[in-house]
């Protein structure tokens, strides 16, 4: 992210005095590789929250998936997707810009 | 060949240095590998102990009797190590040759074919990808049981959704040639093509991947019975040893740890190894035979 912000990668935008929104859009055209780090991360959720018992989502995934409580994983493994997808769509230019 | 020379997975060390290093890892990753496999399959002759033979306390330190102290319930470590190695290696090798099997065949047809055949295997693929794998493989053991065929088939089937993109780009590339016009101006089959001419020329780049793949495969059960949801007592892994002693971390016991340093040594053995392999089989190493 520090890199991503760097003026040197963005000279142009600051050049042209741009408007803040410009700059968090260009900066997050950047952020590309560390988005799709973060989309990584939101499945690792679910190991770190086991780790450290902390009651979060993912514990309770984990905890309905060993008594077979389907309705809720259902519902959970539905929301993770969509979150998933939903990343990968701000961080993957592929989709951002359609050919 | 410059496609092949830049394949950008690195695991270690950089592109292009020296034979002696690369040599080193050879020998150090191959040394660890055969330690982790050599043991796993002869268990029962280096197992001191049997999988469940209680013989102290619980969390007992290193003596002579356990080399590496008790586990949890007092058993042998050492002993439960080395047989959860062949859990793991075996559940991780067969998920792994399935998902070559499965990415590869498709992934070249795709490649090859093109068309419609492309449409449809890149369109299932991007399904399947669209869900994170620890996910959709928590929903899919919480309709079915926690199996080995079940864990296998479901890493191998998520697994083989990475391959099928690679081996799909590949075979496009290789599709795309010369000879393989040639080939099929002379009146070759499909199945030739596929074995014959895409095959050879995809498989150096398909070997290193086949080590990563392998050890995203070990860290990938591992985590499944770290969260319990893989392989079920009376049976045990690595993953699992890691669970049952994890709560010891809090009474500074080794334990708690040496599982853990097990599948990270092993990883990065066979990291070592396949990019070994990838130096070998693209030529960029200078071996002793040659100069």
């Amino acid at each position: 992210m520090f890199s991503a912000v760097h003026p040197a990668r963005n000279a142009d935008v600051f050049a042209k005095k741009a408007a803040k929104t410009e700059v968090v859009e260009q900066t997050l055209k950047n952020v590309n590789e560390e988005g799709t780090t973060t989309v990584m991360l939101g499945a690792g959720v679910v190991v770190v929250e086991v780790v450290f018992v902390y009651p979060g989502m993912g514990q309770y995934m984990v905890d309905s998936v060993a008594k077979r409580d389907v309705p809720v994983v259902q519902a959970c493994g539905l929301i993770f997707a969509a979150v998933y997808v939903g990343l990968n769509g701000l961080a993957n230019p592929r989709l951002r810009h359609p050919r | 060949m410059s496609a092949l020379t830049a394949w950008p997975i690195r695991v270690s060390g950089i592109q292009g240095d020296d034979g002696a290093a690369s040599d080193r890892r050879r020998r150090v990753g191959v040394g660890r590998c055969g330690a982790g496999r050599g043991g796993g399959a002869v268990a029962p002759i280096l197992a001191s102990h049997t999988l469940n033979a209680i013989i102290g306390g619980n969390w007992d330190p290193p003596s002579s009797a356990a080399w590496l102290g008790t586990d949890n319930l007092g058993r042998d470590l050492l002993s439960r190590l080395i047989w959860g190695a062949r859990v793991t290696l075996f559940i991780a090798t067969v998920a792994t040759l399935l998902v070559f099997l499965i990415g590869g065949l498709t992934g070249f047809l795709a490649g090859v074919c093109g068309g419609w055949v492309d449409l449809v295997f890149s369109q299932i693929d991007d399904l399947l990808m669209a869900v994170p794998t620890l996910i959709f493989a928590l929903v899919v053991l919480s309709v079915m049981p926690s199996s080995v065929v079940v864990i296998i088939s479901v890493m191998a089937l998520l697994d083989s959704t990475r391959v099928f993109r690679i081996s799909r780009s590949m075979a496009a590339d290789i599709a795309a040639m010369d000879y393989v016009e040639a080939a099929w101006v002379r009146g070759e089959r499909l199945g030739w093509i596929l074995c014959r001419e895409v095959l050879p020329n995809a498989l150096p780049p398909l070997l290193a991947e086949f080590g990563l793949r392998l050890v995203f495969a070990i860290l990938f059960l591992s985590t499944l019975s770290f969260l319990g949801l893989g392989v079920q007592p009376p049976s045990t892994d690595w993953g699992s040893l890691l669970k049952e002693n994890k709560d010891g971390i809090v009474f500074r016991v080794w334990a708690a740890l040496i599982p853990g340093v097990a599948i990270a040594l092993l990883a990065v053995a066979i990291s070592a190894v396949a990019d070994w392999l990838l130096d070998w089989t693209t030529g960029t190493v200078k071996t002793r035979a040659n100069g």
